[in-house]
């Protein structure tokens, strides 16, 4: 390889290959945010399905296992453990907290809105906190991609 | 051309380490191979030579019961990988390879990879 520009052009066109494998399709995020909604909601759907008008079903099970398959699906394609291994992008450390407060925020607020048994507040809020999640998701996929791009 | 690394300067060498070096960490070896579009004994023999180089460290383990490579750039090869992009840079007279009109990379040689090396142990 005698040009520099070709070097140049193929350290972009591989940032630019592991960038695009680290992005999010929108079916993903919105499966996502489903299936977080879902596992918030376990508990009511467990306790309250008949108040809700909802047939016996194990829901929070489906969901829980619907959401592992999606976590799955993106440490496949993207090759980001983004637990362990990736950690150290500075985007990724810098949307720790957020993430974090995000996360057990819904669980709690949720969660906590099933146990004093308001059960239609905690759907409202499930649904939001899924959304609210989801969003946070994509800004820390955001986040990673920009680095990767960056050469961070 | 006195900066530019001859380890790394054919292109698939070149390709190999910009791609680990843009990726995750441990990359699993057909992650690799399919965003180089390099062959499989093409990538097997690069990596081995920039593993006797020192740039490289090859990891072997399972997923399941399914046999799996991983690949990570050193510290030492990061930080070889980054001057050898920076010597590209000068020749061309730009700055190089920053789509988010940032300067040159050369911050993770002995940030994040000495953070993250200590856990994952060297070459097998």
């Amino acid at each position: 390889m005698d040009d520099p520009e070709d070097g140049l052009a193929e350290v972009r066109r591989q940032r630019e290959a592991m960038g695009a494998r680290v992005r999010l399709p929108v079916w993903h995020r919105v499966l996502f945010a489903v299936a977080w909604t879902g596992v918030l909601l376990g508990p009511l759907s467990a306790r309250d399905h008949a108040r809700l008008g909802l047939p016996a079903f194990p829901y929070w099970f489906l969901t829980t296992a619907v959401l592992l398959v999606v976590l799955a699906d993106f440490r496949r394609r993207s090759g980001l453990h983004l637990v362990v291994r990736s950690r150290a992008y500075p985007g990724l450390r810098r949307m720790v907290v957020p993430t974090a407060a995000v996360v057990v925020g819904s669980v709690v607020v949720v969660w906590g809105l099933t146990v004093l048994h308001l059960p239609y507040a905690a759907l409202g809020c499930a649904v939001s906190a899924g959304g609210l999640t989801a969003r946070q998701a994509w800004k820390v996929n955001q986040a990673v991609r920009r680095d990767v791009l960056a050469g961070r | 051309m006195s900066d530019l690394d001859p380890t790394i300067h054919p292109l698939p060498r070149l390709s190999l380490c910009a791609a680990l070096a843009a990726g995750p960490g441990w990359s699993e070896f057909s992650v690799v191979r399919d965003t180089t579009g390099l062959s499989d004994s093409g990538l097997s023999k690069h990596a081995k030579t920039l593993e006797e180089a020192g740039y490289l460290a090859i990891r072997k383990g399972r997923a399941g019961r399914r046999p799996r490579t991983w690949l990570r750039l050193t510290p030492t090869g990061r930080a070889r990988f980054e001057a050898h992009v920076a010597a590209l840079g000068r020749l061309t007279g730009a700055v190089p390879v920053s789509p988010q009109g940032t300067d040159v990379p050369g911050s993770r040689a002995g940030g994040r990879d000495a953070a993250e090396y200590g856990d994952h142990g060297t070459a097998t």
